[in-house]
């Protein structure tokens, strides 16, 4: 005969204690695993607490309306045809909160633990520890039950070797489930572990959710944008003065880049299964770096319809908004391009992450001066010209090489020949 | 994650229908909700202690009683409920409560969260919330005032009756807070209902997630449990 003392489980985080408020079951009773045992509040948390074995309730120590600390044993449970007894659930349920650092590998330990009628179906069946690790576990905490073992026995006999356990619920359309990013829990002293925030999370997963969605290349050309530098210098302090905001180059990039964005409807889309959705909209999101560390892509809307002041304007708007937390959501949605201007930071090209369901991303270099080869009828002389780099990163699900280069080298063409 | 924006407002049904997707539906859901006027308690309270009984009675506010924890509260048609439902061995419930601060920041309100996850705009509170544990199955829903009548709050939360010393049965008793309506504290003025279509809009943009409505097979079984249950003055009234 072996007993299990049944303890009051950590229901969530930060809760350390529950009150008994109904016991579904009494001494004598006979159960099964995952049988409703009772019922626990908190101040907000009402929950049913299910039973991790089968046997026998041997003795209840907590009546109704007794308010239990978490770890504490509340009951007995005579397990029917144990041979195993359970000292090591002392360790599953009633462990003291484990240190944060560590949190990851004690609940690796936990996973690792086998009811009793888990390992006797198991060892009946010639199943080893090794192979249990296989199976994935649908019961309390992630545990095994009996009849994730018997499904994974009837698979080998059929010679079946994928270990699936059988969903016995209505099965709704869920997005796989991500790796977990914290599975390295190795870490040597002196280490900083930091908790993602919550944008810090989301950022994760969608540059994540992009690479797996859409096949990325990535292609380049150099742009000669002396032409308009000198727009630029010629304009800016007029512009400073008329408008209030300073004159930067980027205005001129996402004009240069709508314009191309109508000849190629491709880039200005998205797949959606089998089917290319060719927006009609032109909504240019932008890429602003946050003083926290995280990023956000603001949207200008109908930025074709824009001109160079009015998209001045709204990048300046936007960009301050982001930057003191302060953007609608409709200013951060509706995007169907996206541009990020790493350029700020000196760098010449990269490959940039495609903003989902967009499918393409022009990457913005650092203007430079350099030694360049010009043509002239009287021969070829090398000459200084301002040059920059467009990095376009594309879903090559919907646009081959032919667009996509097209593409960035007519964004090219516009900058290059730019005069207002 | 599938998102129903469900456009029922019987109190009952909504109540049923959160335990009916808790404990039919596999994976994880976002419900957003409303109810005609309505005060709520939670599962281990005392009703008669938490609402002013005459006061609904006479205003036909309908008294229900949820399966989460935590105190009482008034619905109305300027309230919102989020529901949301997953599987979770060890759910922290803060995340929730997190992600509806982002949803508040993108209206440009700057909310704080205490401990208990209620959520307040300049001390006034805004939001509360409570979970249930089924097994694996857990399920956290709040309230958000948004424009709510909060004269009808505060005169039906407030019981003269209080349970005797010598009971012995544990209730949960309901923390007061002075409340206010995030609608007036926003700079430009909104409808509730575009307020559901951004937050609803904003979860659609997150890869895996799709709109749910309520299919025939599913409302038929929601009633059933309402109609059994949550109706019922055996669980409303339950002493």
């Amino acid at each position: 005969m072996s007993i299990f003392e049944l303890k009051m489980p950590k229901l969530a985080e930060s809760i350390t204690e529950g009150t008994i408020v109904r016991w579904s079951v009494k001494v004598g009773d006979t159960i099964v695993e995952d049988d409703i045992l009772f019922e626990v509040t908190t101040a907000k948390v009402n929950a049913e607490v299910p039973s991790p074995v089968a046997g026998t309730i041997q003795k209840i120590f907590f009546q109704e309306g007794e308010t239990v600390e978490v770890g504490t044993v509340v009951a007995l449970v005579d397990m029917e045809g144990g041979e195993h007894t359970v000292e090591a659930e002392s360790t599953v349920v009633a462990a003291p909160e484990p240190p944060k650092a560590v949190a990851a590998p004690a609940l690796k330990e936990e996973a690792k633990w086998y009811s009793p009628a888990v390992l006797h179906t198991a060892k009946e069946a010639g199943i080893s520890t090794a192979e249990l690790e296989t199976i994935a576990g649908t019961g309390y905490l992630g545990r095994l039950s009996k009849k994730d073992v018997s499904n994974f026995i009837s698979q080998k006999k059929n010679g079946g070797s994928a270990p699936v356990a059988a969903p016995s619920k209505k099965l709704l359309p869920v997005h796989p489930p991500l790796p977990n990013f914290s599975t390295s829990t190795e870490s040597a002293a002196g280490d900083v572990i930091v908790e993602m925030d919550p944008v810090a999370r989301i950022i994760a997963d969608r540059m994540l959710q992009s690479k797996q969605t859409s096949p990325h290349v990535t292609t380049v050309v150099e742009v000669d944008v002396t032409k308009l530098v000198y727009w630029r210098i010629r304009h800016k302090a007029e512009f400073l003065q008329q408008e209030g905001i300073g004159l930067n180059y980027l205005p001129a990039i996402v004009e240069a880049t709508t314009k191309a964005l109508k000849e190629f409807p491709k880039v200005n889309a998205s797949v959606e299964g089998t089917r290319f959705i060719l927006k009609k909209q032109i909504n240019v999101g932008i890429a602003v770096a946050l003083d926290d560390g995280n990023l956000i892509v603001p949207v200008i809307q109908n930025a074709d319809k824009l001109s160079i002041s009015g998209l001045a304007h709204s990048i300046d708007t936007l960009a301050n908004k982001a930057r003191s937390n302060k953007l609608k959501l409709e200013e951060i949605q509706g995007g169907t391009f996206t541009i990020t201007n790493f350029g700020t930071f000196r760098n010449l090209f990269g490959t940039p992450i495609i903003n989902q369901p967009e499918v393409a991303i022009l990457g913005v270099g650092y203007i430079e001066k350099k030694p360049s080869v010009i043509e002239t009828p009287e021969g070829d002389v090398i000459a200084i010209r301002h040059k920059m780099y467009l990095s376009l990163s594309y879903d090559h699900r919907i646009i081959n090489g032919a667009v996509g280069g097209a593409f960035v080298k007519r964004i090219a063409d516009y900058l290059e020949n730019w005069e207002k | 994650m599938v998102c129903i924006d469900n456009p029922y407002t019987d109190a009952y049904f909504n109540l049923a229908a959160e335990e009916y997707l808790l404990e039919h539906f596999s994976g994880d859901v976002f419900m957003l909700w409303q109810n005609e006027s309505s005060v709520i308690v939670g599962k281990n309270q005392n009703v008669q202690a938490e609402v002013n009984l005459d006061f609904a009675r006479e205003h036909h506010i309908k008294v229900a009683r949820r399966h989460t924890g935590g105190g009482a509260v008034y619905h109305d048609a300027g309230n919102l409920n989020l529901t949301f439902i997953e599987t979770d061995d060890r759910p922290d419930f803060g995340k929730y409560t997190k992600r509806i601060l982002t949803m508040l920041s993108v209206l440009g309100i700057q909310a704080q969260a205490d401990e208990r996850n209620s959520i307040y705009i300049d001390g006034l509170k805004i939001s509360g919330c409570a979970q249930f544990i089924r097994k694996n199955r857990i399920l956290f829903h709040a309230t958000l005032l948004f424009s709510s009548d909060l004269s009808n709050l505060n005169a039906t939360l407030n019981s003269l009756y209080t349970v005797p010393e010598t009971e012995t049965k544990h209730y949960v008793k309901s923390v007061k807070s002075p409340v206010t309506n995030i609608l007036d504290h926003l700079t430009e003025p909104l409808q509730l209902n575009d307020f559901k279509r951004m937050i609803l809009t904003d979860l659609l943009g997150n890869a895996g997630n799709s709109m749910y409505a309520f299919s025939r097979e599913d409302t038929t079984a929601i009633n059933r449990l309402k109609t059994e249950k949550y109706v019922t003055n055996n669980w409303n009234f339950q002493a």
